[in-house]
């Protein structure tokens, strides 16, 4: 009986784990220039496979919404663009130029469903340099949910 | 009892469930962004001609000659401080005397859109600020030279034929 008990309650706890984004990647991705005159970084790019993954338990809807927001300790100005993009949909922009637009929508999907998620990050050397010989580090707190 | 006990785990596991159903999902990316130090300056090696003429019988000085490079000083940095780009004219080894005078500057930048001393009367000067506050960016410039003062009896052709006296022209990036 216990035997059972035990075995329906880890069933019960992995349904509830699987039907979940990927939490907590670390990121990095590098702003770099290699060209003598180039005024703009060359854009980076990171590619999380699967990083959302959503199936139907839990779920009463067909349908989820993505929808994701930044968070960040006070950074030095900077005019860093952040967009992301769930597979099959469009880039959408996080941060422009420096300013977070706050929550934004990246996409409805059936599900189950399971897509990759790409962030894209780009710069001007005027407007996001690095502070005299150091690297400067940006680190933004990216926080993805999913709603009915 | 076991079947009690079974009846009210149960009863929690759904009582859970709708919770979970109730609450959106979520989960967060750490996202580091690093931008390394860098500076890159290129400037086309292709060498530039000047040449000095005189016209008129009598003269005793060389008419000056000028040239602008077409977009060949390219220049990036990414620093919070401001960066200057040093010259230095070295003559050639095989130079003859000659009492030469040449100029240079990074067209509309340095100093109040003037030309820069970096040889005089034959002699090479020291690295000198030939652009100086410049900040954070990318940059494609133009470079003039001017060759000037030169005059017939310190600065010869050879014997019924031209001659040609060159420089080479370094570059430097250096904190400001």
């Amino acid at each position: 009986m216990y035997k059972k008990l035990y075995i329906l309650i880890l069933l019960f706890i992995l349904a509830l784990l699987y039907s979940s984004i990927s939490y907590a990647n670390s990121i990095g991705l590098n702003l770099v220039f290699n060209e003598a005159g180039d005024d703009r970084y060359k854009t980076a790019s990171y590619t999380i496979i699967d990083a959302l993954t959503v199936t139907e338990d839990g779920y009463t809807a067909n349908t989820i919404k993505v929808y994701a927001n930044v968070f960040s300790e006070d950074l030095v100005d900077n005019d860093i663009t952040l967009k992301l993009q769930l597979e099959g949909e469009e880039r959408k922009v996080l941060i422009d130029k420096g300013n977070p637009v706050g929550q934004i929508l990246l996409g409805e999907f059936n599900i189950p469903c399971k897509k990759n998620l790409t962030y894209f990050v780009d710069a001007t050397l005027a407007g996001t340099p690095v502070d005299n010989y150091i690297n400067n580090p940006y680190v933004y707190n990216i926080i993805l949910s999913i709603a009915q | 009892m076991k079947k009690r006990l079974f009846l009210m785990v149960l009863g929690m596991m759904l009582l859970v469930s709708m919770a979970a159903m109730a609450l959106d999902d979520a989960g967060n990316d750490i996202v580091n962004i690093n931008v390394p130090y860098n500076v890159l300056l290129d400037v086309d090696d292709t060498s530039q001609s000047l040449s000095l003429e005189f016209d008129t019988a009598g003269d005793q000085v060389y008419k000056e000659d000028s040239i602008y490079t077409n977009n060949t000083l390219k220049f990036s940095h990414n620093s919070s401080n401001n960066r200057k780009v040093t010259v230095q004219a070295v003559a050639d080894a095989a130079n003859d005397p000659n009492d030469i005078s040449l100029q240079a500057m990074v067209v509309g930048k340095w100093p109040d859109s003037g030309l820069l001393t970096i040889v005089y009367q034959g002699n090479d000067k020291n690295a000198r600020d030939l652009w100086t506050n410049v900040s954070a960016g990318g940059y494609t410039e133009s470079i003039r030279y001017k060759a000037y003062d030169a005059t017939l009896a310190g600065t010869t052709a050879g014997n019924e034929v031209d001659r040609t006296y060159s420089w080479e022209i370094l570059y430097t990036v250096l904190g400001d």
